[in-house]
């Protein structure tokens, strides 16, 4: 028997008897106690004294404390030196804190988040850091980048950002140099000024990188910018391409489709809106390895393209519906589909659907279905009928969101939902009143995530509802609440 | 006095007086609401070496008040004398006990062995001493999936 075999519910009695302190080292002995206590609401919810992000075992915040609780930051990086840590999200925010990072042990890997600007001193400190695996620099100096750069084959990166840091095609074509000589895995070049002449050398070198993961999406890369970054594709390692928001057309992604079978990439991102591309994608995706798309779509395009995703490996399936967005027909269409995808996870962006429609695609879907995770966002209006067709959905998550949902369709979630793990309706216009009546009824529910935020916009009543939502559930089983 | 028979999980037999089992809400429940006395009451979960300190709690505690509905804030090493003996257990008999004290409802237990826990916790000089004082395995840190998976959730969270 060891700690963590305790029921969570124990667990949590037990950690809301130790202060920020103790959790913190509890995070530090293991995934299990860092995956619980990492989530900063969790975190928040153990604690009854107030606490500050300071101790939240996390790092990923750690900007946001720095300079007034600098005793706890000391420890957490003295934790930090002995501990198992093969990785740590580090953000500099400040001159003192980068110089005690330089007392970590070389075993340690870091990574950076930049978000400041710092000078070239402060970036030769962190070219000594042999322990640098990940950096992302915002902000900087011409001058920085170029010693990055240059210098990128010295260092040790597996991850580099190099997003909205006006980066040139001479400087990716000195990058582009470098990147054979480096253990790269991610580079984002994404927000830049890159044109094809970068992107032709780029593409030169690219199979002999090590790059998995590519963005240069809102650059200036044209059609035949896109031809050679794609020809270079099968010999690359690259499982994902974002090449969105650039200066060619969105037809003009066929060339991509086309050679899909031959790469590597499992992440597609495109628009299907001509006779071309869906033929492309039709007869290239299913000897693919793709496995997570995320697309816009045209209606009369998209029943070929669901019989054809019946037929794939795809896990994850998102109608981004920015430009063309997912309406009544469309939502049609996908009923006869439903139970047949092998998607594990369906989001529906932007959709101009009404309830009934999506009460209907609700019914469609069966007890055993694969589909595990459902997230609409946006639709016209949900009336009361939604949470009573939830009611056989096997469903580990579902959020609704900025869908006008109001507190009568909410009674009616309480009492149907099964085996919901994860409720999200933020952003929705949910009362105090109902939000707490419905907390009330779900205390014994399977849910251990819920997300109401975005509905209660008066912040003295936001206040009311965090503390009644305490008291309610202070004596059950956790349910991570965020309003 | 009227008794209560339990099997314990390695059949054992207890014969217990109704005042002192009934602090376990499990078995209040059970006889007064199903009427059970004569037959005894299995504790599949429950050992019989456990259940002799789940008595040797409640015999301490036999002539308490009953518990305030909402639980008191105190320190954490706020407990008698008695049950700090009592709860000088290795952890795994210690966790036994709790899981025990969870499953039969007594929520005096549950208490101090939730306590026991978190001040032994709080003694701990560093992780170290808390993963060898509760068994915790090590575990390897986490994948590079899992790393890009709590990436993109923090960006989501991060706006």
């Amino acid at each position: 028997m060891n700690l963590e075999n305790l029921p969570f519910d124990i667990l949590y009695t037990i950690f809301q008897l130790l202060n920020g302190k103790d959790l913190l080292y509890l995070s530090l002995t293991n995934k299990y106690f860092y995956g619980l206590l990492s989530d900063f609401r969790f975190f928040g919810s153990c604690l009854k004294e107030d606490y500050h992000y300071g101790i939240w075992p996390s790092l990923h915040l750690i900007d946001n404390f720095l300079n007034d609780n600098l005793q706890v930051d000391l420890e957490r990086i003295s934790c930090l030196s002995n501990s198992a840590f093969e990785y740590n999200l580090i953000t500099i925010q400040s001159d003192i804190f980068l110089h005690k990072f330089t007392i970590l042990p070389p075993s340690k890997d870091v990574c950076m988040i930049i978000k400041q600007e710092v000078n070239e001193l402060e970036m030769e400190r962190i070219f000594r850091l042999r322990n640098l695996t990940a950096l992302t620099i915002k902000l900087s100096s011409p001058t920085v980048i170029h010693m990055v750069i240059h210098q990128i084959h010295t260092l040790h990166l597996k991850e580099l950002d190099l997003s909205e840091c006006h980066l040139s095609d001479t400087a990716l074509q000195i990058l582009s140099f470098n990147l054979s000589r480096t253990a790269l895995s991610i580079l984002d070049c994404s927000k830049n000024i890159i044109t094809d002449v970068g992107v032709a050398e780029l593409s030169k070198h690219l199979p002999h990188t090590n790059i998995k993961e590519l963005n240069l999406s809102m650059n200036y890369i044209r059609k035949e910018g896109l031809k050679m970054i794609v020809a270079a594709l099968p010999n690359s390692l690259i499982k994902s391409l974002d090449i969105s928001f650039n200066d060619f057309e969105n037809q003009d992604l066929c060339i991509l489709y086309k050679v899909l079978p031959e790469t590597n990439l499992e992440i597609l991102e495109g628009q299907i809106t001509s006779e071309k591309s869906i033929s492309a994608i039709t007869r290239n995706l299913k000897s693919s390895k793709i496995k997570s798309i995320n697309l816009e779509i045209s209606k009369e395009y998209l029943e070929e393209f669901l019989q054809c995703i019946v037929l794939s490996k795809v896990k994850y399936l998102e109608f981004t519906g920015i430009e063309v967005p997912f309406k009544n027909e469309s939502a049609t269409i996908l009923q006869n589909y439903i139970n047949k995808l092998p998607v594990e996870h369906l989001k529906l962006n932007y959709c101009k659907i009404e309830e009934a429609h999506i009460c209907r695609l609700l019914e469609q879907i069966p007890f055993n279905s694969k589909l595990k995770h459902l997230d609409i966002w946006g639709l016209d209006s949900v009336d009361v009928n939604i949470g009573k067709n939830i009611k056989n959905l096997s469903l580990d998550s579902l959020s609704i969101n900025y869908s006008g949902m109001t507190d009568d369709a909410l009674q009616d979630f309480a009492i149907n939902m099964k085996l919901l793990k994860q409720l999200d309706l933020s952003g929705n216009s949910l009362t105090l009143v109902g939000i707490l009546s419905f907390v009330n009824s779900i205390k014994h529910s399977t849910l251990y995530r819920l997300n109401l935020g975005f509905n209660i916009r008066e912040s003295s009543e936001l206040a009311r509802a965090r503390r009644k939502i305490r008291e309610v559930l202070e004596c059950n089983r956790i349910i991570n609440v965020h309003v | 006095m009227a008794s209560v028979k339990l099997t314990t999980s390695d059949d054992k037999e207890y014969t217990l007086d109704r005042e002192l089992i009934f602090q376990s809400n499990l078995i209040k429940n059970m006889v007064t609401d199903l009427d059970v006395f004569d037959a005894p009451i299995p504790l599949p979960n429950v050992t019989s070496s456990t259940l002799d300190i789940v008595i040797k709690y409640l015999k301490i505690h036999k002539d308490d008040p009953p518990p305030p509905d909402k639980p008191i804030e105190k320190a954490v090493d706020d407990m008698i004398d008695e049950d700090k003996e009592l709860m000088k257990l290795e952890f795994n008999i210690m966790a036994d006990v709790i899981l025990a004290a969870n499953y039969l409802d007594i929520p005096g237990l549950l208490d101090i062995g939730c306590r026991t826990v978190a001040w032994h916790i709080k003694q701990c000089k560093d992780y170290h001493e808390i993963r060898e004082k509760f068994n915790i395995p090590k575990e390897l840190w986490r994948s590079e999936e899992e790393i890009a998976e709590m990436k993109k959730e923090l960006n989501g969270i991060l706006g």
